[in-house]
């Protein structure tokens, strides 16, 4: 294979590679350089680039064979990824003018495409940790509150646990299999033997962990709520998309059978009803973020129990519009004077009078979340239940349905506190004083998120055939 | 299949007995006889000063994290060493790809003092 293949194949990361060493050697050669959100914002959006039309153009290469490989499909997930990451960027100027905010979140984004394509255990375990560590840091770098600290430490030490797990999960299917092919999971699905079953059900485990899947969830809504609004923003979007690829790698076509069905339904059925449930009763708009992306995975890990090409195209195409609309509003959250008082979701109450732009930005996005109709959200939502029923299990499809609609109430809730209620009157002085407008980076963030929000709410086929699998 | 695993059960369970069974032989078999001056606690033979839970001084830590970075880098450089006349420029110059790489966090860390120990 010539070096020309290999660099096409590898060229996201290439791009992504050059921009992180770049903005390393700025922060080497130049003191209190202006630079990093420029060289991150033109490394991430090449890398998308790059990643769309080497899809488009449907490349496929083993640069690394047994341990590395692409094809359109990974392109297109990639570029996903990446192109999500374009409006966190944009979120973060006003937040981190320099520092090591921007080769921080480069490197993650490296972890996420290393994870898409990954193709042994162990290019699977080096992408996951790339991606989380960093992460880690992010969560406690802007510290605007005392829990910052405790949060980023529940975190790293839950996700420590998961990791943990997950290479012991990969000892036994080693140790059965004598393989590190990703291969080897799938083969260890159909399996009776109990090493392989207790292998997979550890690196299932380890996953649900990551993707906080009740009840190994409660890290995150102290990490969300701790974390500044584009690191949430990233975790909620980029993370968890990170995660899911993994194991939609590790499944790749193989189906799920009888008893690991059950789990692979049980947990994420728990986890929509526990995470709708327990959004009712939040104050804060990020721990409800939180609790509202804790009910997604579930949603995202019942498309599994579907066929192998619809689960991809499922995932996939769930990823990206649960990611746009998570990222839409936080984005249109308006500023305030501190971190806790944005943060409060008593705040939005009114804000349509106030500022009707941002308004319509959380509602849109909110009656996608719940996935009402017209928008992404329902089309998203579809596709996985849909699947569902087409494996045979109408009773978890339906029981997962029921689940959704607990989550109706809290989305709907602050629609009600945008449109209808009037800001209390004795706040109304704090509210208006510490509140500006979005600054025009995030307003730019929000139209990068709505347009391909529409483009997939009108085309929706289109967008699935793009997304191959 | 799962009597491959018989030595580590086995070394499992010689290892918690090494460490069980002397705790439990002293516990049965050895004669006590307290007084007050036995059961003050001692730190090699002279009186404790100061508290057990000391702040451990952080520095350490990144030694350590740095360590075991420049560690792994041997550990990739030795079997590269061995095959060099193998493997050919493209396995040069992927190597040299990886330390430039190396370096750069190297420079970086520099410069941000991680390597001062005052």
């Amino acid at each position: 294979m010539s070096a020309e293949t290999v660099l096409t194949a590898l060229l996201p990361e290439v791009l992504l590679l050059a921009g992180l060493l770049l903005l390393i050697g700025l922060e080497i050669a130049v003191p209190r350089h202006r630079g990093a959100f420029a060289v991150s914002l033109l490394a991430v959006a090449a890398a998308a680039a790059a990643a769309a039309w080497l899809s488009a153009g449907g490349s496929s290469a083993a640069p690394f064979p047994g341990h590395y490989s692409v094809g359109p499909d990974t392109f297109a997930a990639k570029a996903v990824v990446l192109a999500l990451a374009v409006p966190v960027l944009l979120l973060a100027r006003g937040e981190f003018p320099g520092g090591p905010f921007y080769p921080l979140l480069v490197s993650s984004l490296l972890g996420v495409c290393l994870v898409v394509s990954a193709d042994s255990f162990l290019t699977l375990f080096l992408g996951v940790e790339l991606m989380s560590i960093p992460v880690y840091v992010l969560v406690v770098l802007a510290f605007q509150r005392e829990e910052s600290a405790e949060a980023a430490l529940k975190y790293l030490v839950l996700s420590g646990t998961a990791s943990a797990t997950f290479l012991l999960g990969v000892s036994l299917l080693y140790g059965g299999s004598g393989s590190l092919a990703l291969s080897a999971f799938s083969t260890a699905l159909g399996s009776r033997d109990v090493l392989a079953t207790a292998g997979v059900v550890l690196v299932l485990s380890a996953f649900f962990l990551k993707a906080a899947v009740v009840p190994f969830h409660t890290w995150a809504p102290d990490a969300y709520e701790a974390a500044s609004v584009p690191v949430t923003a990233y975790m909620a979007a980029v993370v968890k998309a990170g995660v899911l690829f993994a194991v939609l790698r590790l499944f790749a076509l193989a189906p799920a059978e009888r008893p690991l069905v059950d789990l692979l339904a049980l947990l994420p059925l728990a986890s929509m009803v526990w995470g709708n449930l327990a959004a009712m009763r939040q104050d804060g708009l990020r721990r409800l973020i939180a609790y509202s992306s804790i009910a997604h995975a579930g949603y995202l890990f019942y498309a599994f129990l579907g066929d192998g090409p619809g689960r991809f195209q499922a995932v996939t195409f769930y990823l990206l519009a649960y990611g746009l609309m998570n990222v839409l509003v936080l984005a249109a959250l308006p500023p305030a004077g501190d971190d806790v008082a944005r943060d409060r979701l008593e705040r939005l109450k009114g804000l349509f009078q106030r500022q009707p732009y941002a308004a319509w930005m959380i509602a849109v996005a909110m009656l996608s979340l719940a996935g009402i109709p017209p928008f992404p959200g329902f089309v998203a939502k579809f596709l996985v239940f849909k699947n569902v029923v087409a494996a045979g299990y109408p009773v978890y499809a339906v029981l997962g349905l029921v689940g959704s609609y607990l989550g109706l109430y809290f989305y709907l809730r602050v629609i009600q506190y945008l449109f209808m209620a009037p800001p209390p009157p004795a706040e109304e002085a704090s509210a208006a004083e510490g509140e500006g407008a979005p600054s025009r980076l995030a307003l730019a963030a929000t139209v990068l998120c709505l347009l391909p929000a529409i483009l997939i709410a009108l085309f929706p086929g289109w967008v699935i055939d793009r997304l191959g699998g | 299949m799962l009597d491959n695993y018989l030595p580590v059960l086995v070394f499992i369970l010689v290892g918690i007995l090494f460490g069980v069974g002397p705790l439990v032989a002293g516990f049965v078999i050895g004669p006590r006889r307290p007084y007050d001056e036995k059961l003050s606690p001692y730190e090699c033979g002279f009186e404790p000063f100061g508290d057990a839970r000391a702040p451990f001084d952080v520095r350490y830590y990144l030694v350590a994290i740095l360590f075991i970075l420049f560690d792994l880098e041997i550990a990739f450089l030795f079997p590269w060493a061995v095959v060099l006349d193998q493997i050919g420029l493209a396995g040069f110059l992927a190597m040299m790809v990886f330390l430039a790489i190396l370096v750069v966090g190297f420079v970086y860390e520099w410069k941000k003092g991680a390597l001062e120990w005052e």
